[in-house]
C-alpha cells in the first residue's frame, strides 16, 4: 500500500502540468460550490437577522410578507395607514413593553426616510440582540434634526452638521421636495448591515411639519395656515406601521389575534421571525439553484479528471505491463489509479480552501461594504464537511472507472503489450 | 551431468488458447534444467509471449501442468503466483522496460519494493539495496555514477536495456526470462550485452531462457528449444 502510494505520486509528478491543470479545474469548482454555500448561509443569517427582539410587527391588513417588507426591508409601500388612535390604544395594552411608531413615505436621493421616536434608539435590536449605537453625533432633539444610516452618510460624503433637504415621494428624482423645511444631520449611526443603514431617521412631529402645507399629494404653500411650526400641535394623524416589544413572548399570539379582530380598524400583526421565514422560503428556488449549478459545475472538474486519466490509460499499458512482471498485483495496479484520483481530489479540496478563504480575506471588505453582507471567516461547518466528503469519495469513485479497466488491462495484457 | 541438476521449468502436456477448442499453444513436454542457459526460438506469433505468460504465472494453462522450481503453478491462486514471479523471476522485454517516473536506481531497486525475499538477498550481499543496485548497473556497463540519478527518459536503448537486465537480477532471482532484450539494438552491442548478461546470470546463479528470433546468438547458449518443434497447436490450424 505505502509502495503503491509512493509511486503513485511519483507518476503524477512526472505527469504535473496535466496533473496540476487538472486539480486546478477541481479547486476552481470545489471553490464555487464552497462560495455558493458560504454566500447562501451567510445571506440567509444576513437576512433573517435584520430585525431581532421586536415580537410584533402591525400595520395596515394586507400581506405578512408586503408588510414584513416595508417596514422592515424599506422595499414597497403600504396599501394603508394605522390612525394614532389605534396606535396609542395597542401601546396601551397591559403586555405591552415598548412600541416604536414608523412612518414612512418620503425619501432622500433615493434612500427611504423614517420617522419615529426616539424609542427607536432604545428598544430596535438587529442580529444577536444588537442595540443601535452611534458613530457620530445623538439622537433627533429638535424639529429638524435627521439621525442618518452609514450608508446614507458614506455615498453621500455626509458630515454632522449638514443640511438635508427631503423629497417627497419616494422615487429617487423627485421633483417635489420639501425645500421650505431644511433638516439638520445630527448624528450618524454604526453599519449594521441590514437595511437601517440605507435610512435617514427623523422624529414624527417633523414628518408631520414637512407635510402642513400639502394636500392630496401636491404643496400649496399656505394651504396649512399661517400659524408658526412652534405654535402648532405636530401629533401625528397617521403612521404607517408599528414595532411592538412584550414583557412576556407568551402572550405574542393573544396580543396578534386581538389586534387582528380589531374593530374600528383593518389591522394586521404578524411575528417577524414567520413572516421571515415565509419570505425566504420564496427565495428558496434561487438558492437552491445556484446550489445546483455549483454541484454541476464540480460534475464537470471530476469529468475533466476522468477523461485525463481515461486518455493517458492507453499509454500506460507499458506501464501496468511491467508493474506486472515484478509482481504487483491486479488490485494494487486499480489501487494505483484510485489513489492517484483520491490524491487529486484531496489537493484540489485543499487549494478550493485556499482560494476561498484567501479570496474572502481579500474580499470581505468590499462585500461588506457594496452589498452590507457580511461573511463570518468560520471554519466549514457540518454541512459543508459533507459537501467536501461527498466530492471526495465521487473523485475515488472516478478512479474505480480507470482502476477496473486497468485491472481489465493488466489481466489480460499480462507482461506484453502490443503497441 | 544434465540430469543430476534440478529441473527449474516443467511443462507437461500443457494446452493454452483463449477460446475453447483454439488452443495457441499445444506444448506435450518442455523441461529446462537449473543453472542452463537457454535458447528459446521462433517467429513472432508462434507463441513466444503466451508461453512466457504461462512460465511467469500470469496466465494458467487450460490443460496439463506448469512447474517452475518444483512448484506446480496451476494448482495456486493469483495472488500466490504474483507474489512467486516477484520472489524468484526477473523479467527483461524487448524494450520500454522502465518506468519514466523513477530514477535509474529506482527503477532498478524496484522489484525489491514487492518481494521481501529479493531484498534480503540483494541487502545480503552488497549491504544495502543501493550497492546492489549501482554495483549490478557498473557490472553491466553502467560505470558513470552520474547516470545513476538520473531519469532513465535521457538514457539510450542500449543504455535501458543494461537497467532492465540490471532490475531483472536484482536479488537474484532463480530465474531470468529475457523476451527479445537485444532487438532492438545493434549487432556490435547485442553481443556485448548478452555477454554480460550471462555473466551475471553466473555470478548470480540464476538460470536464463532467451527468447530471440535471431539464430546469431544461438553460439552463446548451452541449450537451444524452437517453439516451432515442440509446439503443435499450429499444425491444427
Amino acid at each position: 500500500m505505502k509502495v503503491v502510494l509512493m509511486l503513485a505520486l511519483r507518476s503524477l509528478y512526472n505527469r504535473r502540468l496535466t496533473a496540476i491543470m487538472t486539480m486546478i479545474s477541481i479547486a476552481v469548482s470545489v471553490a464555487l460550490l464552497l462560495g455558493v454555500e458560504k454566500i447562501r448561509t451567510e445571506a440567509k443569517h444576513s437576512f433573517s437577522s435584520t430585525i431581532s427582539g421586536t415580537d410584533l410587527i402591525i400595520g395596515a391588513r394586507s400581506g405578512s410578507v408586503q408588510l414584513l417588507l416595508y417596514s422592515v426591508f424599506r422595499i414597497g409601500n403600504a396599501t394603508n395607514n394605522i390612525s394614532w388612535e389605534s396606535y396609542q390604544q395597542i401601546a396601551s395594552q397591559q403586555a405591552v413593553e415598548w412600541t416604536i411608531p414608523i412612518s414612512l413615505g418620503d425619501s432622500h436621493r433615493g434612500y427611504r426616510v423614517l420617522g419615529t421616536t426616539t424609542d427607536y434608539f432604545n428598544h430596535y435590536r438587529y442580529g444577536r440582540n444588537h442595540a443601535l449605537a452611534f458613530r457620530k453625533g445623538l439622537p433627533f432633539a429638535a424639529l429638524h434634526d435627521v439621525v442618518l444610516g452609514f450608508e446614507v452618510a458614506k455615498t453621500l460624503g455626509y458630515q454632522l452638521g449638514e443640511k438635508v433637504v427631503i423629497s417627497h415621494g419616494t422615487g429617487s428624482t423627485s421633483f417635489s421636495k420639501h425645500g421650505d423645511q431644511p433638516f439638520t444631520v445630527v448624528g450618524i449611526l454604526e453599519p449594521t448591515g441590514t437595511p437601517l443603514d440605507r435610512t435617514l431617521h427623523v422624529s414624527l412631529e417633523a414628518i408631520e411639519a414637512i407635510h402642513i402645507d400639502w394636500r392630496s399629494g401636491s404643496y400649496i404653500p399656505g394651504s396649512g395656515g399661517k400659524a408658526p411650526l412652534s405654535e402648532r400641535n405636530l401629533e401625528p394623524k397617521q403612521i404607517t406601521a408599528m414595532l411592538v416589544g412584550l414583557k412576556s413572548k407568551m402572550s405574542a399570539f393573544q396580543l396578534q389575534r386581538s389586534v387582528n379582530n380589531y374593530r374600528q380598524e383593518a389591522l394586521q400583526a404578524i411575528l417577524p421571525g414567520v413572516a421571515l421565514q415565509e419570505l425566504w422560503g420564496m427565495l428558496g428556488i434561487v438558492e437552491s439553484t445556484l446550489l445546483i449549478i455549483s454541484a454541476f459545475v464540480v460534475a464537470t472538474g471530476l469529468f475533466g479528471m476522468l477523461t485525463v486519466l481515461l486518455t493517458s490509460l492507453n499509454e500506460r499499458r507499458r506501464e501496468m505491463a511491467i508493474l506486472r512482471s515484478i509482481g504487483v498485483r491486479p488490485w494494487q495496479i486499480c489501487l494505483l489509479l484510485v489513489l492517484e484520483t483520491g490524491g487529486l481530489t484531496l489537493a484540489g479540496m485543499l487549494l478550493a480552501m485556499s482560494f476561498l478563504y484567501g479570496g474572502l480575506a481579500i474580499f470581505m471588505p468590499l462585500i461588506e461594504s457594496h452589498f452590507g453582507l457580511f461573511i463570518e471567516l468560520s471554519l466549514p461547518g457540518v454541512y459543508e464537511l459533507k459537501l467536501l466528503s461527498l466530492v471526495f469519495f465521487t473523485g475515488l469513485l472516478c478512479g474505480v472507472l480507470p482502476g477496473y479497466a486497468a485491472y481489465r488491462y493488466s489481466l489480460a495484457d499480462g507482461m506484453t503489450v502490443r503497441l | 551431468m544434465q540430469e543430476m541438476k534440478k529441473t527449474i521449468i516443467e511443462l507437461d502436456s500443457v494446452v493454452f488458447g483463449w477460446t475453447e477448442g483454439q488452443p495457441v499453444l499445444n506444448i506435450p513436454e518442455l523441461s529446462v534444467a537449473s543453472g542452463e542457459r537457454v535458447f528459446l526460438k521462433g517467429p513472432s506469433g508462434s507463441g513466444k509471449s503466451t508461453l512466457l505468460n504461462l512460465i511467469a504465472g500470469i496466465h494458467t494453462p487450460r490443460q496439463g501442468s506448469v512447474r517452475v522450481l518444483g512448484e506446480a503453478l496451476h494448482h495456486q491462486g493469483s495472488a500466490w503466483r504474483d507474489n512467486f514471479r516477484a520472489d524468484h523471476i526477473g523479467l527483461i522485454f524487448q524494450q520500454f522496460n522502465l518506468l519514466p517516473y523513477l530514477s535509474v536506481l529506482d527503477n532498478v531497486m524496484l522489484p525489491c519494493l514487492f518481494s521481501k525475499r529479493r531484498k534480503a538477498r540483494a541487502t545480503e550481499r552488497y549491504g544495502s539495496l543501493e550497492e546492489a543496485a549501482t554495483q549490478l548497473l557498473k557490472h553491466l556497463g553502467m560505470v558513470s555514477d552520474a547516470l545513476h540519478g538520473r531519469g532513465v527518459t535521457r538514457l539510450s536503448i542500449g543504455q535501458q536495456q543494461r537497467v532492465a537486465a540490471a532490475r531483472a537480477l536484482i536479488g537474484s532471482p532463480e530465474l531470468i526470462i529475457a523476451d527479445e532484450p537485444t532487438s532492438a539494438l545493434d549487432s556490435d552491442s547485442r553481443n556485448g550485452f548478452l555477454d554480460l548478461l550471462i555473466g551475471e546470470c553466473d555470478l548470480s546463479g540464476s538460470t536464463l531462457v532467451f527468447v530471440s528470433h535471431d539464430s546469431s546468438l544461438e553460439a552463446h547458449f548451452s541449450q537451444i528449444i524452437s517453439l516451432r518443434d515442440i509446439n503443435h497447436a499450429e499444425e491444427l490450424v
